[in-house]
């Protein structure tokens, strides 16, 4: 049979069995991911941002609420504090793994970027999120990898 | 919710008056309506990046403003050339239209939570915020890495009451239907395709395309996938329309300069958008405008804001920001010569498409050689994403096989415009690991699977035409369309 007349023939309705098939074996919307809402709503995202107008804190809406591959992990890094309302719902999104001892090896390209090994020899690379003044908490993300600890953890260990 | 309306209907009216003279045309009302939307954030990003080479920053209201002020310079001189009376009503029109799609679309991305959020995206994110600051507080890695397009578009965000602007992928999505189902309803009726059946075959298209889970998911992911995509179709829409609107090759010059500044890899599509010109055009305005002019403006960029802070940038020709400058310039100097030389143009238009994939191919078979592990893993992670991990289902199974069959048929008038920038990214597509540095993996979330979705508008679109320019010559053969030359 011609081209042309194969794409005449059999084009749309191939077109159409595609589709069926997708809508079978696919997600027509992916899950794996939660609604973000910065208004006071009561669900997790209102816990983290709220009355919390840090750029850290903003960001750890963004790392908490954002969609995760399976077994997407966060290092808490020895002293680190979290409420424990968004700790449990960390908890219900994130393998939570103990960060000590915590040592950031070395800086790459630039003050913002560094590598950290944990305690079970897993190194993560990391961005440093900005923080406002004032602020106790510092987010990075790597991956599937966050890491949520106080400003000293970063600024004593790296060099 | 009204400053974000306002800022994504500002958008939408920039790019109307930049195209205004298509209010000419009845018939070209909802390709003015598609295009208004992605012409007028491509030329805000335009403006941006000259705010970061000048300035070192990117101000959105600055640069909004900016931007409305020439393109209602642009819309003026336009409309002072027109009868006025005849084409208010017909202005009106549009304009209402086109506001309440974003207005619709604001509210209800904000009432309807949708938005995709990765780690990928809160890194955009973060250099959103930072480049409205200073270009200088954003690391390099991330200027290389995530680039300047979706960053300076959601730096925006910071003009509202939000975050980040989660209507901004979902409109590029929605304009990115409308400009495929605009482009095959006109061409299909020129063609002389039935009404019912033109009707059914874009109905098929959205079908197909709305249940293909990664592009209805790039439409609400706080990342550029959905913007790139769009613009790549948008510049071969105004490429095919290059006679009849003019007017709309502001839109493929601009989306040159989107998808060469939105990734690392993005001049392999503006490669490909620049050969699909190339290979119809003859017009020396019109190349100079939609191929050198924007080459060189990307290589500036590249020159001034990249090299000086991207690490490593030019000790080596294949890295990543020296090789992109070198074929930027080798681009806009092609144009330039096809452009004033008549001869130079003619065996451009003749052999540009050919030389470019085996140019190509060149350079990947020099990475292979030098690495080939790293082809070896991302083909069998590319086969394994587009068969079954990728979130595509038979999206890209069917496509491939419809692109085959649809190269072989042929029916498509010039069909280069559709197909050099599919053949030159998937001829180049094996060069990405190396330029990234590592392998492809299985995965949805891979950079190279997430790439993809860049030229499936426009795969989509060249099958759907041939299917039904294949209809209409099956159906009556006395109406046989020109053949369009190879490629």
């Amino acid at each position: 049979m011609k081209a042309t007349a194969m794409l005449a023939r059999f084009g749309a309705p191939a077109l159409v069995a595609g589709a069926a098939v997708n809508m079978v074996v696919l997600t027509v919307l992916p899950n794996q991911s939660q609604p973000v809402n910065l208004h006071p709503g009561g669900d997790l995202s209102t816990v983290v941002s709220y009355d919390q107008p840090s750029t850290s804190r903003r960001y750890a809406l963004y790392a908490l609420l954002g969609e995760r591959s399976p077994g997407a992990t966060l290092f808490v890094p020895p002293g680190t504090e979290i409420d424990s309302y968004v700790a449990q719902g960390i908890g219900d999104i994130l393998t939570v793994e103990d960060a000590t001892p915590f040592v950031v090896a070395a800086d790459v390209l630039s003050g913002t970027e560094g590598v950290f090994e944990t305690a079970s020899g897993i190194e993560v690379s990391f961005l440093l999120l900005d923080s406002n003044p004032g602020d106790d908490l510092r987010l990075t993300v790597d991956d599937d990898r966050y890491v949520i600890g106080p400003l000293e953890a970063f600024e004593e260990s790296s060099g | 919710m009204i400053r974000e309306a306002v800022l994504m209907a500002a958008l939408a009216w920039i790019g109307m008056a930049m195209t205004l003279p298509l209010i000419d045309h009845v018939e070209l009302r909802w390709t003015h309506i598609a295009a208004a939307f992605p012409i007028g954030a491509a030329a805000y990003v335009a403006v941006a990046a000259a705010g970061i080479i000048v300035a070192g920053r990117v101000s959105p209201p600055a640069t909004v403003g900016i931007t409305a002020i020439g393109a209602v310079a642009i819309g003026t001189f336009a409309w002072s050339r027109r009868s006025h009376q005849r084409l208010v009503g017909e202005l009106v029109r549009r304009l209402v239209i086109v506001t309440g799609i974003v207005v619709v679309m604001v509210a209800a991305v904000r009432l309807v939570h949708v938005a995709r959020v990765t780690p990928d995206s809160i890194r955009y994110l973060v250099t959103a915020d930072t480049l409205a600051e200073s270009i200088d507080a954003v690391s390099g890695s991330d200027l290389i890495k995530r680039h300047f397009v979706y960053p300076a578009l959601q730096a925006l965000a910071t003009s509202t009451d939000r975050l980040y602007l989660a209507s901004m992928s979902p409109l590029f999505g929605l304009a990115g239907g409308l400009l495929a189902a605009d482009l095959v309803q006109r061409e299909m009726a020129a063609a002389g395709l039935p009404g019912r059946r033109r009707l059914a075959l874009i109905a098929a298209m959205g079908l197909f395309v709305a249940t293909t889970n990664r592009l209805l998911y790039d439409a609400f992911y706080l990342n550029s996938h959905m913007v790139i995509a769009t613009c790549v179709l948008l510049a071969v829409v105004a490429i095919r329309l290059r006679d009849r609107a003019p007017a709309l090759m502001s839109g493929a010059a601009l989306a040159m300069v989107v998808v060469t500044l939105a990734r690392p890899e993005g001049f392999l599509l503006a490669i490909g958008l620049a050969i699909a010109l190339l290979s119809v055009e003859s017009s020396s305005r019109r190349l100079l405008a939609a191929v050198t002019a924007p080459a060189v403006g990307c290589a500036v960029y590249y020159a001034v804001v990249l090299a000086p802070r991207v690490p490593g940038t030019l000790d080596r020709l294949t890295s990543p920001v020296a090789g992109t400058m070198l074929a930027l310039v080798c681009l806009a100097g092609l144009g330039a010569a096809a452009a004033l030389l008549p001869r130079v143009g003619e065996i451009v238009r003749r052999h540009i498409l050919e030389t470019a994939i085996a140019g190509v191919g060149l350079l990947t078979t020099v990475f292979v050689v030098g690495g080939p592990e790293i082809l070896i893993q991302s083909a069998g992670a590319t086969a394994v994403n587009l068969v079954r991990s990728g979130g595509w289902g038979l999206a890209w199974p069917m496509l491939v096989l419809g692109l085959v069959v649809a190269a072989r048929a042929r029916v498509v008038p010039e069909q280069r415009t559709l197909t050099a920038p599919l053949w030159v990214f998937a001829a180049g597509f094996p060069l990405l690991p190396y330029l990234r540095d590592g392998a492809f993996r299985v995965g949805t979330g891979d950079s190279g699977n997430r790439t993809l979705a860049h030229v499936a508008f426009v795969a989509v679109v060249y099958v759907v035409l041939s299917i039904g320019y294949s209809q209409v010559r099956d159906r009556a053969p006395e109406q046989r369309t020109r053949p369009s030359p190879p490629g």
